[in-house]
């Protein structure tokens, strides 16, 4: 049971390499959407690597704490792009 | 040894990687910010599902499968949704789409530095000035 453990956390850091790969964008973004796009990209390779880190290790409990960081990074995106607006047409 | 759920979890992590590097070369890559919204929204979304299902057939049980069920699927909704409220909300503040530049015609106009977002221009017509860079087509060197 130990190929499957180390195959999930090397795939989990080659993620959490891609991830840092993406926050380029967001610190030179011209503008803030291309700034909320690259945080929310980022966010999801989060919820990726928290599940595999979970299964990698068997612990079912961080399987919640992805759920509860995918329902964030959804808020994070539509309240900022509501808040960037500042008419509040968005969605 | 190699058990087929052993190979099955590695294949589908291997293609979930594939996916994501694809989003962030396209994220890197791409001069828009409607396109990197393209480019993450859906290759982004396809590369977790592919990773959330070798994390569920790494678990190999019934309560952590239907938890990661919720979640692939939570995912897919939400994912494409936040992009489209982000491009929308810059479609909102009159951010022009990227346009290909008059001059160029083939594939070699597409450094960073020059595609995204120019708003202060606004013409967004193609028809003025035209070419305002003059570059030579000698010139193809690394400046940018």
């Amino acid at each position: 049971m130990s190929l499957p453990a180390d195959a999930l956390v090397v795939g989990a850091a080659l993620f959490v390499s891609l991830a840092v790969a993406m926050l380029g964008r967001a610190v030179e973004g011209p503008t803030i959407q291309d700034r909320a796009i690259a945080v929310n990209a980022v966010g999801t390779v989060t919820v990726v690597v928290i599940a595999l880190v979970g299964a990698a290790f068997d612990e079912p409990g961080f399987l919640d704490v992805a759920l509860t960081y995918a329902l964030l990074n959804f808020l994070l995106s539509v309240g900022l792009s509501k808040v960037v607006v500042e008419r509040g047409g968005v969605l | 040894m190699a058990t087929p759920g052993t190979l099955t979890a590695v294949a589908l992590l291997v293609g979930g990687l594939a996916f994501t590097a694809v989003a962030a070369l396209g994220l890197y890559r791409l001069p828009d910010c409607y396109s990197r919204a393209h480019a993450t929204s859906k290759s982004e979304t396809l590369g977790a599902l592919l990773a959330l299902s070798a994390a569920g057939v790494a678990f190999g049980e019934v309560t952590t499968t239907v938890k990661l069920g919720a979640l692939a699927v939570f995912l897919l909704v939400t994912s494409p949704t936040a992009a489209h409220a982000i491009v929308r909300s810059a479609d909102d503040q009159g951010i022009d789409p990227w346009r290909r530049p008059a001059g160029a015609d083939d594939h070699e106009g597409d450094e960073s530095g020059r595609g995204p977002t120019n708003v202060e221009d606004g013409t967004a017509g193609g028809v003025g000035g035209g070419d305002g860079s003059g570059r030579q087509p000698t010139g193809e060197g690394g400046e940018s």
